[in-house]
């Protein structure tokens, strides 16, 4: 399964022949739709084209549902950044920044900034893929139960730099998601808690559903109730960026792209996780930390990078294990199963032309969404101008729609509502949002991996820090804790977060 | 005046739309486009069986079929949700057991009951299968449970897909058949488990029949919970000709909402039955290592019956409800 | 409530006792497996740090007495607006599922646009129209996604 200039010559005289192009470039346009569009993820935009798999040879087929699958990651930004609509939990830290950016009448370079680290990280990715995937697969099954655990609280440990200099809110505000996330069964016995006798609350809360109404609906809200006309009234001169936002971002896209791409050969990190540790780490390195959440480029450029790295490094562990890590990597799984072709070590062996070939068309995907997100920016920037009482309606339409169709279940928005209403008393009464969106999504993860843990210690908690990997995930969680909290004493203010954090 | 004029298009288009749509409905079943919702995340292995069956269904029923996801709550959400449903036979859901009958004796409100359900078919079963990684000591299911006797309690660990599962109660017999004590690890799904087993944070790994082709390359499957060996895998042993009574795996098939009538739970019964006869479909399910089954309503129910008895019984003596 | 200070005080009590809410919750789960990590633990180490850092923000926001500002509440009209915007999201749901997908979000999109600016109401059904037939050819029709058609759609 080594690599071979030959094979990836071989593999570019496929991806290039007139076929595959048309359907790379079906599945980027596609995914760019299913990105902006609510109502239809990446997962339900892939798995409603697997019947296409009866007609089309199988090498095309992949092509086409791969370039949706990264191509969505490209279009997934423009309603974060456009209408503060994060579609996933990975674009959190995008709405934050984005948003803010078009709220100062930046919405066309952060749109481009957004394309950019994309193209950027994912070309470096498809590069990580084509020379070490056989290295790196190693990478994807060091990590056990007690090394996920370290990594999530790792992750909640993250809280402390969210919450600027309000901590108890910021720990209030996770506490309450983590609460959120505990809703329902129980992953490891199966019992119910905190349903209080209520059938519909067995199945949990959905976190889209909390994510969507902590920003979307809380967003409308407050514009409605500040009489807002426009998102922006400032005029759109440019949408492109100007040098000094790219060399700002230079360095954001290079480093996201490596923490991205590491965490996303996992398979059971979220790309969430990921993209809160790229956009943190970004924090600690950047020139200006306190641009952050107030509209920082390279802050966008960190999140946009390590999604996209993360969504190509998924292919190392499908590729060579047939190891799904995200919900859309299973259903390209079942895509390959569908043409007979058994992804594993194998797969290199016996269909060298088609990984070869899939592989190569990422290249082209990557320049082919390039090409087609940069003249598209001028579109989105006019969203922002709409008035806000047309604007307004229709991002409740799109946040109900978008909210709905994860589970369609009603309930899921009347959660949405309440967490609405929810988020605009935090953002009235200077409670950072993002610790309790973070803690949402982890609660589950964190409390699985530490119950795996426990059984296989037999126990005993010393696993944690016996184990290496966990052990230096373990220290960086203590180290950051200590720190904030040590920071919170010394500082002795009362709890504001007028400068910063606002979320 | 061009912006009435834009709007008057539309209303007329709206209005002639649900003239349209109204007027079709017809009263041969099917007439329309029927709903088949899968319970569990797209790529699962119940995913994996419709899309198999897709083409073949939409030929045999006459109408076009669309695959839906509702998934939540271990596949709860979906069974209470299509216990709500119209039962006209337009919607339809994968269903599974041991979950079925497991999830509402265990959960007291699971949000609908076992027999709930109207049985259309099951079509297919995985037995589960024991693996160790491929550079493991292991070699036969022998040498595996002589070591495991070994050890003190709890020492060997063996992961598999969420708790209470077929494979969680494979691994309790396998305990019991065997006198061993092997520590069950509920993992998310079978796509997370493996993982473990590749890394070596679990000795063994409780996975399904389908697993053994998927995974061949790195692990070493050690004995099949099936009745008689496959015929896809023929050197793998069943736990019953190495002397451990287990007998356990997941089927899967098909259900109805509560009170659809039997002429149409039959029509859709006898499409599946076309289906899964079909050459195509028997030859994508028997290269993955699903053992394809023909149950009509009437067996599909004895068989609920039958496991729901057996469970209980499993169920009780694990603790897992009170007796 | 009308001031950071006094607000922090309030919410941090509420907080505290929704934690204590929690932890009696946690104390009502049964299971009847014995696991290394019971299913009460969780929740139970939730309500105590909402607990904790409830009444720790009550008892810092009553002894430091710094720069204290106003929060800024709304007036009386964006209170009006807030509560009509909040009740025709209800309403729209409550609709959603009596009328359809199309049905609902038409009338919410009219109601909201004529609402928020009066003089518009021609536009408000001109999009209001669009997005409805968008929502009913494309998600219900095309996509087959399990949205709720309406009585007349279906």
């Amino acid at each position: 399964m080594g690599f071979s200039f030959d094979y990836l010559f071989q593999g570019f005289s496929i991806a290039l022949t007139w076929q595959n192009l048309f359907w790379a470039a079906v599945g980027c346009f596609i995914g760019t739709l299913v990105g902006v569009l609510p109502g239809i993820g990446p997962v339900s935009g892939i798995a409603i084209l697997l019947p296409l798999t009866a007609v089309l040879p199988p090498t095309s087929a992949i092509i086409m549902m791969a370039s949706i699958y990264y191509g969505a990651m490209y279009g997934g930004s423009t309603t974060a950044i456009v209408v503060n609509i994060p579609g996933e939990a990975s674009s959190v830290p995008t709405a934050i920044e984005g948003y803010e950016l078009a709220k100062q009448g930046r919405a066309g370079p952060a749109l481009a900034i957004a394309a950019i680290a994309s193209f950027v990280a994912g070309t470096l990715s498809v590069i990580a893929l084509t020379f070490f995937a056989p290295t790196l697969a190693q990478f994807a099954v060091v990590f056990g139960p007690p090394e996920y655990f370290a990594l999530m609280f790792m992750g909640l440990s993250l809280v402390i730099s969210l919450s600027g200099r309000a901590l108890l809110k910021g720990i209030i505000s996770m506490a309450l998601g983590l609460t959120a996330g505990l809703i329902g069964q129980d992953p490891l016995t199966g019992a119910e808690r905190l349903t209080f006798g209520s059938v519909t609350l067995t199945v949990g809360v959905d976190f889209i559903a909390i994510i969507v109404g902590l920003f979307a609906i809380s967003e409308v809200m407050i514009n409605v109730e500040q009489r807002l006309t426009s998102i922006s009234k400032m005029e759109v001169k440019s949408w492109m960026p100007t040098w000094t936002d790219i060399k700002q971002c230079t360095g954001a896209m290079l480093r996201s792209s490596t923490v991205g791409f590491l965490l996303g050969l996992l398979p059971g990190c979220a790309p969430s996780v990921t993209s809160f540790v790229a956009y943190d780490v970004e924090k600690r390195f950047s020139k200006h930390p306190e641009l952050f959440s107030h509209g920082a480029m390279d802050g966008l450029a960190a999140t946009e990078a390590s999604n996209n790295a993360t969504s190509t490094a998924g292919f190392v562990p499908l590729f060579s294990f047939g190891l799904p890590t995200a919900p859309s990597m299973a259903v390209l799984l079942g895509g390959l199963m569908m043409y007979g072709l058994q992804p594993g070590p194998m797969l290199f062996v016996t269909n060298p032309d088609f990984v070869w070939a899939v592989i190569a068309s990422m290249y082209i995907g990557n320049v082919m969404l390039l090409v087609l997100n940069l003249p598209l920016i001028g579109l989105w920037v006019r969203i922002v101008r709409i008035p806000f009482y047309i604007l307004g309606p229709l991002i409740v339409f799109c946040a109900l729609v978008g909210t709905y169709s994860v589970r369609f279940q009603t309930f899921d928005i009347w959660i949405m509502l309440l967490f609405g209403v929810i988020g605009y008393f935090m953002r009235k009464l200077g409670f950072p949002i993002a610790p309790m969106v973070l803690a949402s999504v982890l609660a589950q993860m964190l409390e699985t991996s530490l119950g795996q843990s426990l059984l296989i210690s037999w126990g005993s908690p010393w696993i944690f820090f016996t184990r290496p990997i966990s052990a230096v995930f373990m220290a960086l969680a203590f180290l950051s804790i200590g720190r904030g909290v040590w920071a919170q004493i010394k500082a002795k203010a009362p709890e504001v977060v007028t400068d910063d954090a606002e979320y | 005046m061009k912006k009435i004029a834009i709007g008057f298009i539309v209303l007329c288009a709206v209005v002639s739309l649900v003239l349209v749509t109204s007027a079709t409905a017809a009263d041969k079943f099917p007439s329309k486009r029927i709903t088949y919702k899968i319970c569990f995340n797209p790529g699962g292995e119940s995913d994996i069986t419709a899309r198999f069956q897709e083409a073949a269904l939409k030929k045999a029923l006459g109408v076009d079929v669309a695959i839906t996801y509702q998934v939540g709550g271990g596949g709860a959400l979906c069974w209470a949700e299509l216990t709500r449903t119209k039962p006209d036979g337009y919607t339809i859901a994968g269903h599974n057991l041991p979950h079925t009958v497991v999830q509402p004796m265990e959960m007291g409100s699971a949000g609908y009951k076992t027999l709930d359900l109207k049985q259309i078919y099951f079509f297919e079963s995985t037995p589960d299968v024991l693996f160790v990684r491929k550079d493991s000591p292991y070699k036969t299911l022998k040498d595996f449970v002589e070591a495991a006797q070994k050890q003190p309690a709890g020492v060997f660990t063996c992961g598999g897909s969420a708790s209470s599962s077929a494979n969680d109660l494979g691994t309790s017999m396998l305990n019991k058949a065997a006198g061993i004590k092997l520590t069950y690890i509920p993992f998310g799904g079978t796509g997370s488990a493996i993982p473990a087993l590749l890394g070596g944070h679990v000795t063994a790994l409780m996975s399904y029949s389908t697993m053994a082709v998927q995974q061949k390359e790195q692990f070493r499957a050690l004995a099949i919970a099936s009745e008689k060996r496959m015929e896809i895998l023929p050197d793998l042993p069943t736990f019953r000709e190495q002397g451990y009574d287990v007998v356990e795996g997941a089927y899967r098939g098909v259900a109805a909402p509560p009170g659809t009538p039997d002429e149409i739970v039959k029509i859709l019964a006898d499409a599946f039955e076309k289906v899964m006869k079909d050459p195509e479909v028997r030859k994508k399910m028997d290269a993955n290592a699903f053992k394809t089954e023909f149950m009509g309503p009437e067996e599909s129910l004895a068989l609920v019956k039958k496991k729901m008895v057996e469970y209980e019984a499993i169920m009780k003596e694990l603790g897992r409800i009170k007796k | 409530m009308k001031t950071q200070r006094v607000a922090d005080i309030v919410v941090g009590c509420g907080i505290a006792l929704f934690g204590i809410l929690i932890i009696y919750a946690s104390t009502l789960i049964t299971s009847g497996t014995p696991h290394k990590l019971p299913p009460q633990t969780f929740p139970m180490v939730v309500g105590i740090l909402l607990l904790l850092c409830g009444s720790g923000l009550a008892l810092k926001s009553w002894t430091i007495r710094g720069v204290d500002f106003a929060i800024p509440w709304p007036d009386g009209e964006g209170v009006r607006t807030l509560f009509v915007v909040i009740a025709s999201i209800a309403c729209y749901i409550i609709l959603l599922n009596r009328l359809g997908l199309p049905i609902a979000s038409f009338l919410y999109i009219t109601f909201s646009i004529w609402y928020l600016k009066r003089s518009k109401w021609l536009l408000a059904i001109v999009i209001s129209l669009i997005t409805a037939a968008i929502s009913y050819f494309l998600f219900i029709r095309l996509l087959a996604l399990s949205f709720p058609a309406g009585p007349f759609l279906e």
